[in-house]
């Protein structure tokens, strides 16, 4: 049985006219903010080969396709080093493990979903991986700062682009878990394993669990994100920040939720 | 309009009202922040529900039943032994293993029943090890000893017995156990002690629990004065129990051990039980835990304040 998933989220008219004309404005001008010889764009620290930056609110997706046909969105979450594009490869699910966004071999890996999960963003939860290597430098590194209360406290927005639309998500929940694959214990297509995930994240025994006011009730409905990170030196715990849509855009963002 | 690219680049800046550099590690609760004391040394000890040798069990969830499980905690740092009683009927995640070993599903069940989902030797203790450490919210847990029951009058007359007030009449299966009557448990009698429940009376298993509690504390404080005197006592205990006893501690590290027993402090205030409610179930009792009141334990016995002005 399913159920046709009303879209809970309402976009104000005024907001979403103005993201239609941010779109617009990068189709036809093929968003002109990355030069090809890279002098204006902002170099990612690190190991990101790609040279590129949401900072200035736009990713240009042309460029960065003629790089690695791999990159399929953008993650940036402000008050946090994490800028980077998202990756998906087809020959294996842990390839951006090991390889950067260039596709070259490179252990600080890039960040990036697996097969289970579509580019499209519309599954109930995308999983993004991403490195933290030693000296806690690494793609997803930052992750960890959720850990502080304070800073979680403070730090409520993420943003995913998309080639033509920009995801806003409320990041509600950061906490440690053992280091078992999500995708492979859950079942997201369908409401059940939906509903187990967010019965086991809710009832997590993690003594510093960090949980937003206010999302005590997140349901199969919701579409969200889980960003996964872990330390090399305690690599049987994983560190998630997981984040709920609150804003699409362009409002491509739906799914039918298969009972 | 979202995003701005002015409201990034300000919050990349550090936050200046920020005195501290959050550790890992670190729980904030009540606006108190809190840290894991990397030096607690805690050992589950397991009374195994089989009244004989321990046997390698051949089969699916045979291996027997954790009927009493205790944390004992050893802390370095201000020299205390703390014991946690945790009730056996906690209801938690219970992983169902098949025969080889393969994992077939979790359920909800009596923390008590995993050690059964083993061999009866050290898988069993591992899996008992992990469900305990799971509901404590992941805590390190350095080793474990699972003692049949059986051993019990071994380990009470090792330290010349142990002496109670007898908490609850049973009268049912000894004269001698007459509520409030002071005794000197020798022998079987503690066996009988630590293991009497009557099932047919609701919460039974708390009223055990309590007369276990009763019993540690007086053991520990019979078996220090009995270390101070000789601490072979210790190590003759070790042989004495090997056959009814699976741990993974070595007789090398028991020894090292042994003398912080008659060092450390250790007074009636040092015994922590779970709160929670006791309900009945389809056919077994059931224990639900008052997760503040857990939590709370937790940062208490485990835990100690951060002075961040430090």
């Amino acid at each position: 049985m399913t159920y046709r998933y009303n879209r809970m989220i309402k976009i104000p008219i005024n907001r979403m006219r103005l993201f239609l004309l941010l779109i617009f404005a990068v189709a036809v001008t093929g968003c002109a903010s990355v030069q090809d010889d890279g002098e204006t764009s902002p170099v990612q620290e690190g190991s990101d080969s790609v040279q590129e930056s949401a900072a200035d609110t736009t990713i240009d997706f042309a460029a960065l396709q003629r790089q690695n046909p791999d990159i399929f969105g953008w993650i940036s979450i402000p008050g946090t080093e994490i800028d980077h594009p998202i990756l998906q490869s087809e020959a294996a699910d842990d390839f951006y493990e090991t390889h950067n966004a260039s596709g070259e071999a490179d252990d600080a890996g890039a960040v990036y979903i697996e097969l289970a999960n579509l580019k499209s963003m519309c599954d109930f939860n995308t999983v993004l991986h991403g490195r933290t290597g030693a000296d806690e430098t690494g793609l997803f590194a930052d992750l960890y700062r959720f850990a502080d209360p304070d800073f979680f406290t403070d730090h409520k927005e993420l943003y995913i682009y998309l080639d033509g639309n920009v995801l806003t998500y409320e990041i509600f929940a950061a906490y440690e878990r053992e280091n078992t694959s999500l995708i492979r214990s859950y079942d997201f297509t369908y409401l059940a394993g939906c509903e187990q995930f967010l019965d086991d994240m809710y009832h997590t025994r993690d003594m510093g669990r960090n949980l937003r006011e206010g999302w005590e009730d997140v349901s199969p409905y919701h579409f969200l994100v889980t960003l996964t990170t872990q330390k090399e030196e305690n690599d049987d715990r994983q560190f998630v920040v997981i984040a709920a849509l609150i804003n699409d855009a362009a409002g491509t963002i739906d799914r039918v939720v298969t009972e | 309009m979202r995003p701005q690219l002015q409201t990034v680049a300000q919050s990349t800046q550090p936050d200046e009202e920020e005195t501290y550099t959050w550790q890992e590690g670190w729980v904030k609760y009540n606006d108190t922040i809190y840290e894991y004391q990397e030096d607690i040394l805690t050992f589950l000890v397991m009374g195994i529900d089989k009244n004989s040798d321990v046997v390698q069990a051949d089969g699916q969830a045979d291996g027997g039943q954790a009927d009493a499980l205790f944390l004992v905690v050893m802390n370095p740092d201000d020299k205390t032994i703390k014991i946690v009683g945790i009730n056996r009927n906690t209801m938690t995640d219970i992983d169902v293993y098949d025969r080889d070993g393969t994992l077939l599903t979790t359920v909800t069940a009596q923390l008590a029943v995993q050690h059964g989902f083993g061999d009866g030797m050290e898988q069993s203790c591992e899996y008992q090890r992990r469900a305990v450490a799971d509901l404590l919210y992941n805590l390190p847990i350095h080793g474990y000893a699972a003692v049949n029951m059986s051993a019990i009058p071994t380990i009470n007359d090792s330290v010349g017995g142990v002496r109670v007030t007898v908490l609850e009449d049973m009268t049912k299966i000894n004269e001698n156990f007459v509520k409030d009557k002071p005794l000197h448990l020798i022998g079987e009698e503690a066996f009988w002690y630590l293991k009497y429940r009557d099932v047919d009376v609701f919460g039974s298993a708390d009223l055990r629990l309590e007369r276990q509690k009763q019993y540690i504390s007086a053991f520990v404080d019979a078996a220090r004065r009995a270390v101070k005197k000789d601490i072979s006592i210790v190590l003759d205990l070790y042989r004495a129990v090997s056959s009814q006893m699976v741990t993974d501690l070595s007789l090398d590290e028991v020894a090292y051990l042994a003398p912080i027993l008659s060092d450390y402090r250790f007074d009636e205030n040092s015994f922590y039980t779970m709160q929670g409610e006791t309900r009945m179930g389809e056919e077994f009792e059931e224990f639900y835990p008052d997760e503040k009141a857990l939590y709370e334990m937790i940062l208490d016995v485990f835990y100690k304040e951060v002075d961040i002005n430090q």
